[in-house]
């Protein structure tokens, strides 16, 4: 039995085909609490969704909206 | 290489896409009107190398996640809150690189960044939920019968049992 079938996952509609990297609100969402990435595991996200998240997320790092490491 | 060239060209002649954002962090230490006029300056480089000005959002103040250190006059200055703005803009990629010296010379910039986006940005409407977790269904209905069944099958030891069980117990 997989063992990560019933850990939740994170939907977004399949039309969007951009994120931004200001809406830290919906990016916070795919950071654990120490602001790292959530594998696709976790998110449940399309391949193309999981790196559109990935370069938004690196983008809101470097421009400080969001941290680089939390404690 | 010529032929990547003239493609992009092109294709923004054609105003099929290539929009850019610039974002930008002003030195909290800089002024409002000092601020705006960096802000116009910018703009006007932009327009002078033949681009297009899409939209525009206002200086802020903002709260840095982390300090940002800009080295000024020879010393390394740390910075935790600043001024961010965003010009949205429509140009050809050589544009970029006029734009990138300036910016990289300015002593009023912290921090930049220029990215390709999308002409108009629609929000995610549904924010990014997790699928909620349905809880496993009621499993009392099926324990009663078996606990009312226990009772009928316990009956009481009279004393002489109770004792016979014991010596056998004991002599074992």
């Amino acid at each position: 039995m997989d063992r990560h079938q019933n850990t939740p996952k994170i939907q977004i509609a399949n039309n969007v085909k951009h994120i931004d990297y200001r809406d830290v609100e919906t990016l916070r969402s795919f950071l654990n609490p120490h602001a790292r990435l959530l594998g696709r595991k976790r998110t449940g996200l399309s391949a193309s969704h999981q790196r559109m998240v990935a370069q938004a997320v690196k983008r809101a790092r470097f421009m400080g909206f969001l941290p680089y490491v939390q404690q | 290489m010529e032929n990547t060239q003239t493609d992009e060209t092109t294709s923004s002649s054609e105003d099929q896409g290539l929009v850019y954002e610039l974002a930008f962090h002003l030195l909290p230490t800089v002024s409002e009107d000092e601020g705006a006029k960096q802000v116009a300056d910018l703009k006007a480089l932009l327009e002078k190398n033949s681009a297009t000005i899409i939209s525009e959002e206002a200086l802020k103040p903002m709260q840095l996640a982390y300090t940002m250190v800009k080295k000024l006059e020879g010393k390394n200055v740390t910075f935790d809150t600043s001024l961010f703005g965003v010009i949205k803009f429509d140009s050809d990629v050589a544009a970029l690189d006029v734009l990138k010296e300036e910016l990289d010379l300015s002593k009023n910039v912290l921090r930049f960044l220029i990215i390709k986006t999308v002409r108009e940005y629609a929000p995610i409407q549904n924010r990014p939920v997790f699928r909620e977790v349905k809880p496993p269904e009621e499993v009392t209905t099926l324990s009663k019968p078996k606990v009312e069944e226990k009772k009928e099958d316990a009956k009481p030891i009279s004393e002489e049992e109770l004792d016979k069980t014991i010596e056998e117990l004991v002599s074992e």
